[in-house]
């Protein structure tokens, strides 16, 4: 990396660093990375779906949030699903975030056709309301968890696509650029090992928010029977305790909204934090 | 300096900054950025305000009317005596009394420093419904009869237009328009020709020399332009990473330099002069201090050529000297260039 | 002017065609048989080839592509699979219901959003405003669909001041069972809204023509209301345009749960039965306005800001 993202960076990390509420939140985040881990490792959690008492229990020491209408442990049941929201936005952040840094680098970087062809792209798929194309291509790639992956990442990566677009078009004409150039070296090593990196502020900012976006789009697609199948989720676990609501059972609307609720609050909040530390206009 | 004729009645003052001191405050802690300032500001005359970007000469011009933002920053300390009001205790009532129709304030900018979205009548007639209660039609004869001095060519059409009609030059003199219209006995103009090419620059110039013949303003001129001060200022004050390093006339300033840092300013003007149509100051090495890691002796001390061993421990106190036209002359240096008084 | 407009149009026929080709390579290529999904396991093949000849689906790709493009052209998008009703009735009876609930909750949000807004900056800095920064990105991270599933228990189960679901046609009778998806509807965009118009409004107060407002003495009020406000509008007007064809949409999740007969649930109706006409419709008919809607965004900054030049 060149020195003048360098020095940069490090201020803005210092900065991110620096401020408690976004080390806190990024300290609850890990958490619930921590408990998806160990989930997706086996150590806990694995009998999410058995039996372990009489149905709607209330909350005791044996099952920390209760039971559910078919007598499974709600907390159990909230911290697999942990793992199905880390999986769902891990996935849908990490893809479109690739996808879309390479497209809107390749765009910003090569100017005409290339260019007017990805802008053509994108403002296509932007124009085709979001939440109708992630049912779109859930209804053809088929329900289920893989149905959501493939939808996630055909619409997400728009949003980093534009922004690093943007980017790399101030990028290009900066001295330190016009100083590789200069220098004699290559188009490609110019954009990659110098541009490239310089676009990582925007690109982690997306990534955030595109982690929460998939994370409450599962949730919907869920209700509406074409997300995660089989397996519990936020999602179907909200849905799922509608009919328990009217017997004035609160655990499972509860215990999936708080721990849905935290996470996506957390994540706000280091979004925002990031955003500010990263932000060049205010030092 | 022909308003000194009675040599020992000085004038009485039309602002006087006494130890003003900022503090901005931000998540990173915060820092004085300006301190313990002072100077005056005599009855029509144009004082010069001059230093690097960073200096403080902006904040320092800002505070006088109040305009910092609130929210993060801080006046700490001093008084700015204005007539019977100290601006920095006064009530806010008060202060919105003063604020265009007393004293007034040209920016850097007038691009961005005029409201896009209304036309230039809307934003100078404004300015008199603020403080007049004086019909709509009287309001806008007197913003086109102000257009028409600042040498705006037909007014009553430009009147209507929006800030992007216009030219560089001419959005300037609609700004200085819009600060004079009320005829203020102070206009602070922060850096108003640094947007402009030379020659508009030399046009705003003299257009400000003019307005200080024909209505007596007093007017302080911030920038970091030394050939600008050269041209209209009567005195300068020399400011340095928030201090004021060096205070006189501008003779004194220009002729007898005292402090190394105003020595080193003059240095650089000729060779820019040559180089770039703006008088910038690049060529003292080194940069204005970070004013969060404020060092124990004198703020120049990195990047002065003749510092000593004291000049890193001990902060300089101000020293004055009064010549021979009893013009005082004060600078901040434990090893003052020159020293024959003229 | 009008060779501003008609430029605009033109720069919006590649999207349009875009979106046909998007929706077209989805549905045909990687869609399978749709008649074939549609009719399901039982179906015989006479009943499959039948039915494809009814819909052109046993013509080469390409002619298909030019049917459906001169379907568009014409505004006549064929019969479902399943009502065997004309696509475009199904649309005009879904836009009615879909605009009752959608119009006054963007209106509504809009302004409740720019008033807290407006608040938030006029504070800036100062308790309320982080208070209701705060709130807002609290609201902003509970789910949709709890606070569809909460209001619903609370305001017409627990509280009967609303009706459960269902909906009636009448122009008085619709709102006993909209009021409550709308309120829903606003809680949920106000939070997203709010920090978005406040971060416009404080992004304004940091230019410098409010010094210059301060400056010639101006009140603080006067500044943010008039000064301020002026040149926010054109991010908020632009932000309200864009929600235009939303409104038509309707919500997908509030007309399902709340059963309002609007564009969403026919559309949610239509997935769940493999219908592609209806699907193929509502996704082009929805992308054309967004696109129309882009345009009259542009044409709109055109004539309220006086610095965007027409050339």
């Amino acid at each position: 990396m060149n020195v003048v993202a360098r020095i940069w960076s490090q201020r803005s990390f210092q900065k991110l660093r620096r401020n408690k509420v976004a080390m806190g939140c990024l300290g609850i985040i890990s958490v619930y990375a921590i408990v998806a881990l160990g989930v997706s490792l086996g150590w806990f959690a694995g009998d999410h779906d058995s039996r372990v008492g009489a149905k709607y229990l209330e909350p005791s020491l044996e099952h920390l949030l209760g039971t559910d209408r078919q007598g499974r442990d709600i907390f159990i049941r909230v911290l697999y699903s942990t793992k199905v929201a880390f999986s769902v936005g891990l996935v849908a952040a990490v893809v479109s975030v690739f996808i879309g840094t390479a497209m809107g680098s390749l765009a910003g970087y090569f100017h005409g056709k290339v260019d007017a062809v990805i802008v053509w792209l994108y403002s296509t798929i932007q124009s085709i309301p979001y939440l109708l194309l992630l049912m779109a291509v859930t209804y053809i790639a088929g329900k289920g968890l893989s149905g959501l992956y493939v939808a996630f990442c055909a619409t997400y990566w728009v949003g980093p696509c534009r922004v690093v677009r943007g980017e790399v078009l101030k990028l290009r004409e900066a001295e330190f650029v016009q100083a590789a150039r200069a220098l004699g070296f290559g188009r490609w090593r110019i954009l990659i090992r110098h541009i490239v990196p310089n676009t990582m502020h925007v690109v982690l900012v997306n990534f955030a928010l595109l982690f929460i976006g998939a994370i409450k789009s599962e949730v919907i697609l869920s209700y509406l029977g074409l997300g995660v199948q089989g397996e519990p989720s936020w999602g179907t676990m909200i849905d799922q305790a509608r009919a328990e609501l009217i017997n004035g059972f609160f655990w499972q609307i509860g215990g999936a909204t708080v721990a849905m609720f935290v996470l996506v609050l957390a994540f706000n909040i280091f979004a925002d934090a990031m955003q500010d530390a990263f932000d060049p206009k205010a030092k | 300096m022909n308003n000194l004729s009675s040599p020992n009645r000085m004038p009485p003052m039309a602002l006087s900054v006494t130890d003003l001191t900022v503090r901005f405050d931000s998540d990173q802690g915060s820092l004085i950025a300006v301190e313990n300032v002072s100077f005056q500001l005599r009855h029509g005359e144009i004082l010069g305000v001059v230093g690097e970007s960073g200096c403080g000469k902006t904040v320092t011009s800002k505070a006088i009317l109040r305009l910092l933002p609130e929210h993060f920053s801080k006046i700490t300390n001093g008084k700015i005596q204005f007539g019977n009001d100290d601006l920095v205790r006064v009530t806010e009532q008060r202060m919105r009394q003063i604020r265009g129709a007393e004293i007034a304030m040209i920016f850097q900018d007038p691009m961005s420093a005029l409201n896009p979205v209304f036309t230039i009548g809307y934003q100078i007639t404004e300015a008199i419904a603020q403080h007049r209660s004086i019909s709509r039609k009287a309001q806008q004869s007197m913003a086109i009869d102000m257009l028409k001095q600042v040498g705006i060519p037909s007014p009553e059409r430009r009147f209507f237009d929006y800030p992007h009609q216009l030219s560089g030059g001419m959005r300037q003199r609609v700004m200085i328009a819009m600060a004079l219209v009320l005829n203020p006995k102070v206009l602070l103009a922060d850096e108003p020709t640094t947007a402009l090419d030379v020659t508009l620059q030399a046009q705003i110039l003299d257009l400000m020399d003019t307005i200080r013949e024909k209505h007596k303003t007093s007017i302080i001129l911030v920038t970091h332009d030394l050939g600008v001060v050269a041209e209209v200022c009567d005195r300068v004050v020399v400011m340095y990473a928030g201090r004021v390093v060096e205070q006189g006339s501008a003779v004194d300033i220009f002729k007898n330099p005292r402090h190394p840092y105003t020595a080193r300013l003059m240095e650089s003007l000729p060779q820019s002069d040559r180089h770039s149509r703006h008088h910038r100051l690049p060529t003292i090495s080194g940069l204005v201090p970070d004013l969060r890691q404020r060092p124990a002796g004198c703020r120049f001390a990195d990047r002065c050529l003749i510092t000593q061993q004291r000049c890193v421990q001990e902060e300089p106190e101000l020293v004055s000297e009064v010549n021979a036209a009893h013009e005082t002359h004060s600078w901040r240096c434990h090893y003052p260039l020159g020293g024959m008084s003229t | 002017m009008t060779a501003y407009v008609l430029r605009r149009l033109l720069h919006g026929i590649p999207i349009i065609l875009g979106v046909t080709i998007v929706t077209f390579i989805l549905f045909h290529v990687f869609g399978g048989n749709p008649i074939a999904s549609f009719l399901g396991k039982n179906a015989t093949l006479a009943d499959i080839a039948a039915m494809e000849k009814e819909y052109g689906f046993d013509k080469s790709l390409p002619l298909q592509y030019l049917d459906y493009l001169y379907q568009i052209i014409r505004f006549d998008f064929g019969r479902s699979f399943a009502t065997r009703e004309p696509v475009v009735d199904m649309i005009i009876s879904g836009v009615g219901p879909s605009l009752s609930l959608t119009l006054p909750a963007l209106l509504l949000t809009s302004l409740i959003s720019v008033s807290i807004a407006l608040v938030s900056a006029f504070f800036r800095g100062q308790l309320v405003d982080r208070l209701l920064v705060f709130l807002a990105v609290i609201g902003m991270s509970v789910s949709f669909l709890v606070y569809i599933v909460l209001g619903q228990y609370l305001l017409a189960f627990k509280l009967p001041l609303f009706q459960i679901h269902g909906y009636e046609a009448g122009f008085i009778d619709r709102w006993q069972y909209l009021s409550l998806p709308i309120i829903v509807m606003v809680v949920v965009g106000t939070g997203y809204d709010t920090r978005f118009y406040r971060s416009v409004m404080v992004e304004e107060t940091t230019k410098d023509y409010i010094v210059t407002a301060f400056a010639k003495g101006l009140s603080r009020r006067r500044v943010m209301f008039v000064h301020m406000l002026k040149n926010a509008s054109l991010p908020i007007i632009t932000r309200m345009m864009i929600s235009v064809p939303f409104l038509v949409t309707g919500s997908l999740l509030l007309e399902s749960f709340f059963g309002i007969p609007g564009m969403g649930n026919m559309l949610l109706t239509a997935l769940d039965q493999a219908d592609l006409p209806v699907i193929k419709a509502y996704t082009v008919v929805i992308s054309i306005l967004f696109v129309l809607s882009n345009i009259t965004t542009d044409v709109l900054y055109a004539i309220f800001d006086p610095r965007v030049k027409l050339s």
